[in-house]
């Protein structure tokens, strides 16, 4: 049986990968003023190693210039 | 005296067959004596139920006109602002909040259609979640199978119709909080295009995404009670400004010459037997002839996911620092990874969408129907942490929606149709069309229920 793993796409053209989540959450849970004790902080770490896996499937997916978040999109 | 449905329950009313105030009641009694098995209201509230009926039958002996909804009851998911009722959104953090003073402009639109508000309805905190599995307001169970989930967010929603305590009731869709329950429960839901109706008064969620829309037993009633949502609201900026187009009146103009395609790749990969089966079923009475790939649909999924995240946490971030001893422990580190989001990688995903809707616009130029599973596989268990799609495990709560999440991410309108499997539980299919084309959406599913494999039957409960 294969895991979730197996979806990870290519590797991308941009260097987000290898990052240290640890402290990337530190880092920003002062910035915002959050108190995450041992267990929130683990799980917190997790949620971003998701989120980079999942943000990795598009970000390196080349958009002409033009093309702009819509201020109120409009289907 | 249950209603049965939107169209006979206000025919009869009409008629002076039955008082809107006997349906009422017959609808508070049901809910009162079943509802203790299935957790879907949050709150009943009675006595603006029956204030409502009552004056909906004063109305009729005076000889008025009656409204299309005339006493037809329903309920609300409990982010819709109800006047008197503290607006939950599920979360235990609002449960402090002044009130609401008046209700959220789908309320009062449906009020001046003649329908009676019976309550609101259970959800998963915040929506964030697919499965309506709520720590502190309890769990919805399904009621074609109590030890399975009603889906979410909108399980309340879903369950309460397929429990037959109400012929309709609304919802809101982010990532598939319509859609989802519809096909768990057995019920026919719309998720209108993105804008189409007022979210104004609905607590929000992902500003970007949010949708709201009806649920129901039939296509028909699905119709009369869309038609009945629609209108512009200066108050919610992304509503449109579209003249109303009505949609029952064209129901029975079914599929006709419509072109349909049924969506393969990501759409079949995410799917088990039982999903790839309802939508064989559901492409032979519709006639698809091909079967299509919405390109980049595994981006765009990733792409609802990092704006839902980025969205969902900056908007709570302030109640995580204040009291994050009070939030759902299902999805609370989930929200504050959300506020931790690089915002480059939230915009990248913003622009993408941009992309995306212009890819798809291009598949709307050769159909003008697209046939999706509406979710991996059939109700999960209560309490999973995992399921099994096409031979890979995955996370149950995050997942039960990659299916929808591609849809709703570029505001295509969608109405699911319950199919059902071999083992006796629904599934339903997604019929998408181009924007601003539910019409096309609600005569696909009209067409599925007359041909029979679509139908919504109330839930035959165990005895007390």
């Amino acid at each position: 049986m294969e895991t979730l793993q197996s979806m990870e796409p290519q590797a991308p053209t941009e260097n987000i990968g290898n990052v240290d989540w640890p402290a990337y959450v530190d880092h920003m849970a002062s910035l915002h003023g959050l108190v995450l004790d041992t267990e929130r902080r683990a799980e917190v770490i997790t949620q971003m190693q998701r989120i980079e896996q999942l943000a990795r499937r598009f970000l390196d997916f080349e958009l002409d210039p033009h093309v702009e978040p819509a201020p109120v999109f409009r289907p | 005296m249950l209603p049965q449905s939107v169209r006979k329950c206000a025919e009869r009313v009409r008629s002076g067959g039955v008082s809107a105030l006997e349906i009422t009641e017959a609808a508070l009694a049901r809910a009162l004596a079943a509802d203790g098995k299935i957790n879907s209201y949050t709150a009943v509230t009675a006595e603006r139920a029956r204030a409502e009926a009552r004056a909906i039958d004063a109305a009729r002996i005076r000889g008025e006109v009656m409204p299309p909804l005339a006493g037809v009851p329903y309920a609300v998911k409990n982010l819709f602002d109800v006047t008197g009722l503290t607006t939950l959104a599920g979360a235990k953090i609002r449960l402090g909040d002044v009130p609401a003073s008046r209700d959220a402009t789908l309320v009062r639109q449906l009020n001046a259609s003649g329908a009676v508000l019976t309550g609101a309805l259970n959800m998963d905190a915040y929506a964030y979640g697919f499965t309506t599995e709520n720590t502190y307001f309890g769990t919805t169970c399904n009621p074609r199978d109590l030890a399975r989930v009603a889906g979410g967010s909108s399980g309340g929603s879903g369950a309460a119709v397929a429990a037959g305590f109400v012929p309709f009731a609304l919802a809101s869709d982010t990532n598939g909080s319509i859609r989802v329950p519809s096909s768990f429960c057995g019920v026919f839901g719309l998720k209108p295009t993105f804008g189409r109706l007022s979210r104004s008064g609905a607590f929000p969620f992902v500003p970007s995404l949010d949708h709201v829309g009806p649920l129901a037993r039939s296509a028909e009633d699905l119709a009369i009670v869309y038609d009945a949502l629609q209108g512009s609201d200066a108050t919610d900026p992304a509503c449109t400004n579209r003249t109303l187009e009505p949609t029952t009146d064209v129901l029975p103009l079914g599929v006709g010459d419509l072109r349909v395609a049924v969506l393969g790749d990501y759409f079949e990969q995410w799917a088990d037997d039982d999903a790839r089966q309802v939508v064989a079923q559901a492409a032979v009475v519709l006639g698809a002839t091909d079967m299509v790939s919405l390109p980049e649909t595994d981006r765009a999924r990733a792409a609802a996911f990092v704006i839902t995240a980025a969205e969902a946490g900056s908007f709570y971030l302030d109640d995580l620092r204040k009291h994050p001893q009070d939030f759902e422990p299902l999805s609370r580190e989930r929200l504050t990874a959300g506020a931790m989001v690089p915002a480059a990688w939230y915009v990248k995903a913003q622009r993408f969408r941009k992309w995306f809707q212009e890819a798809s616009q291009q598949l709307f130029a050769r159909y003008d129907l697209l046939i999706a599973p509406a979710t991996p596989c059939v109700a999960t268990p209560i309490g999973a942490q995992s399921m099994v799609i096409n031979g890979t495990e995955m996370p149950v709560r995050p997942n039960i929606g990659m299916l929808t999440q591609p849809i709703s991410l570029i505001g295509l309108p969608v109405a699911v149709a319950p199919l059902w499997t071999e083992n006796g539980l629904p599934l339903g299919v997604q019929l998408i069309a181009a924007p601003w084309r539910e019409d096309i959406c609600l005569r696909a599913a009209w067409t599925l229920e007359q041909s029979g494999v679509a139908c919504a039957p109330i839930a035959a409960l165990p005895a007390a």
